[in-house]
Parts: structure tokens; C-alpha cells; sequence
């Protein structure tokens, strides 16, 4: 009982911190608009309905889309994101393998220099979607992201010492219209040292 | 409710109505399907779609039934009765035993199929199996396109079981 409690100084080695300066270039900077993999599809359309179980007619019955103010069938407006995902294998790139399709993007760029700095903890902390125009069955949703904000200094939360960034996908459709743009905002932190050994095992 | 194979009988042989496959043929779903079974990867704007038909294998997904619908509809098809009356039984679990496929002309994207479903048949007796006592069911499907030829068939052999009720522990 408590024979062996190893007493740590309490001042530890001053840990490092990200230089906000080194990584300012990147903030406000967009990734090329990129075509998505699907056209979107009535189906695709039905099959996030059942899902949700959402029965606005709007996005099935045509004939009441009609004479709706949309004057057709639209697309669930919160539904954008998955017009523009990408395929299942950059998928398991990313997160298995740890290659990215585009490295060079703006965004990639920043998640690689947070994560050398220390902060590997992620945590989507807030998101808003702004839709400018109803997106419709045989549309093609292009998207860019970029990065728009990133804390100049670190905060100090609950998840650790950590940084906060806000991204913003936007989307555009075939007659090269904004379609929807999105904000996300994500908390990149250091997790402490025993959420550290938890994980190393 | 006791089933009984009398109520099922007369349903033996009886083919549905022609029923409309909830979608088109679709790019997106041609996409997905082949990015599941990891047969391509192509994105939709670099494939021909006038030359090139959707994988036959995938000819039972464009008429599954929707997992939910707004407008919830009461079973009206010979097929559906029987699967009604097996549920109300108690043989509420199903399990897939075979399934034979004739694929007879090619389907394209655009395309929208209807079905029809016979019930060949149903076991006379109660079947025993490890899943739990059931009734085998034997389904005949006929999947058409919107000009009227047919494009598949499928000879569909399905348990509805009785699941047996996992052990309970002593203490």
C-alpha cells in the first residue's frame, strides 16, 4: 500500500510548442476543386433516406417535388458531404496505411505538422453547413478544401494541451455554382502522458 | 398461432404481380458494389457506360425491398402472405440456404427492372436443423427489364426458423 510511489518532479522539461509563424503561409489556402466518384443518384438518394427515415416527399415523390417551390426532386440537403467522399481505398489509405492521396493539400499539409508537433489527438469539436442551392439527382458535387483559421497559441482543455483549427469544404456543382459550404472545426491536442501510455498499451 | 400447412397450400404455385424495382440501374450503385468486392475502382467519369453492363452477379440488388419506407404497405403477394404466416407462427428468423441464378441478357445503367416471385414450394412437414425447427421455402424469381424481356431468373431456397433460445446458465 502506496510503498513504491514513484515521486515525479514537478516541473518537468518545458515541453515544445508549434511556432504558429512556421505554418501561417497555409491558413486561407484551398485545395484544387475535385470531381467527386459518383454522379448523384436517386438511389444513393433513397438509400440515406430509409437510413434516417426521413419521408419528406421532397426526395422521392417527383410529382410532389414538382409543384413544390423546388420544381423537382432535390437531394437531402445535409446528405452533400457524401457526394464528395472519396473512394473506400483512399479511405483505408489514410487511416490503415497512413498514405494520403493528395499530401500536398493545403489541410494535409497542416494535419502533418500538428501531428510532428506533438499534437495527435483529434476531435471534431463543431460543424455548420450553409446550403446556397438545392443539389438534384443527376448533379455532379465538386469540392475543394481549405484551411480558414488555426489558433496562434495553444489552449488548455480538458483533452490536453491543444490547438484548434477551423477547415471549410466547398461545394460546387457542374454549372460551377457554390452549391453548400461547410465549416468543421477540429481540436488537435496533446494527449497527456497517461492517455499516452493507455494507448501504447 | 400454430401454423399449419393447410394455410400455405393454396399459395403453392401463385406468382405475384410485377413489381418495380425501387431504382434504376445506377452508376453510383454499380460503383459501390464493385468498390465492396474490391473488383474496380474507376471513377464514373472515365468508364462508358453505353458499353458497359452492370456486373450480373449484383442482379438481386435492384429489386430489394427498401429496409423502410414512408408509405408502409400491408403483404398483398402469395410470397409475402407466406412469409407473413410464418412470422405470425413464430418462424420468424430466415436464413438463405441456395440460390441459382440464370443470367439471360445483359443489364445497362438506365435500366428499370420489375419482378415477379413464385412460391414453388413449401415443406410439407417441420424441418429440424441446427438453427432451430423451421419451414424450407422455395421461391422462384422472374426479373424482367422495362422492355419486357427477361434478364434473370433465381431459384431461391430460404429456412424460416425458429430461433432456438441460447442456454440458460445454472447458477
Amino acid at each position: 500500500m502506496g510503498k513504491d510511489v514513484e515521486v515525479k518532479p514537478f516541473y518537468g522539461p518545458p515541453e515544445e510548442t508549434l511556432d504558429y509563424d512556421s505554418i501561417k503561409h497555409l491558413v486561407g489556402k484551398f485545395s484544387p476543386v475535385r470531381l467527386p466518384h459518383d454522379e448523384v443518384t436517386e438511389s444513393d438518394i433513397r438509400h440515406w433516406c430509409e437510413v434516417m427515415q426521413d419521408a419528406n416527399p421532397l426526395y422521392y415523390d417527383t410529382e410532389y417535388a414538382r409543384k413544390s417551390e423546388y420544381g423537382g426532386m432535390i437531394a437531402p440537403p445535409a446528405m452533400v458531404q457524401s457526394w464528395s467522399l472519396g473512394t473506400m481505398k483512399a479511405a483505408l489509405d489514410q487511416f490503415v496505411r497512413g498514405t494520403l492521396e493528395h499530401p500536398q493539400d493545403p489541410i494535409n499539409q497542416v494535419n502533418a505538422l500538428l501531428e510532428k508537433a506533438g499534437y495527435t489527438g483529434v476531435m471534431a469539436t463543431a460543424q455548420e453547413q450553409t446550403y446556397l442551392k438545392p443539389i438534384r439527382p443527376g448533379d455532379v458535387i465538386s469540392c475543394q478544401i481549405g484551411i480558414v483559421q488555426l489558433s496562434e497559441y495553444d489552449h488548455f482543455t480538458r483533452q490536453g494541451v491543444s490547438r484548434y483549427y477551423t477547415i471549410m469544404y466547398r461545394f460546387f456543382n457542374q454549372d460551377e455554382e457554390e452549391v453548400t459550404n461547410m465549416t468543421f472545426r477540429v481540436l488537435w491536442y496533446k494527449p497527456p502522458m497517461n492517455t499516452r501510455q493507455l494507448y501504447k498499451g | 398461432m400454430a401454423f399449419e400447412h393447410s394455410m400455405v397450400k393454396k399459395l403453392v404455385g401463385k406468382e405475384s404481380a410485377a413489381m418495380p424495382a425501387p431504382d434504376k440501374v445506377s452508376k453510383s450503385d454499380i460503383r459501390h458494389w464493385c468498390e465492396a468486392i474490391d473488383l474496380d475502382n474507376t471513377p464514373f467519369h472515365k468508364i462508358n457506360w453505353k458499353k458497359k453492363n452492370a456486373p450480373p452477379a449484383m442482379m438481386m440488388v435492384w429489386t430489394m425491398p427498401p429496409l423502410w419506407s414512408p408509405e408502409a404497405r400491408e403483404p398483398t403477394e402469395p410470397h409475402e402472405l407466406v412469409m407473413k404466416a410464418l412470422d405470425d407462427a413464430g418462424y420468424d428468423g430466415a436464413i438463405g440456404l441456395s440460390i441459382d441464378q440464370e443470367f439471360l441478357k445483359p443489364v445497362y445503367v438506365g435500366d428499370r427492372l420489375s419482378y415477379k416471385v413464385k412460391v414453388a414450394g413449401v415443406s410439407s412437414k417441420e424441418v429440424t436443423t441446427k438453427m432451430g425447427k423451421g419451414y424450407q421455402v422455395d421461391l422462384g424469381y422472374t426479373l424482367s427489364n422495362q422492355k419486357g424481356e427477361v434478364v434473370s431468373t433465381h431459384d431461391y431456397t430460404l429456412l424460416k426458423f425458429k430461433a432456438l433460445k441460447p442456454p440458460t446458465k445454472a447458477r
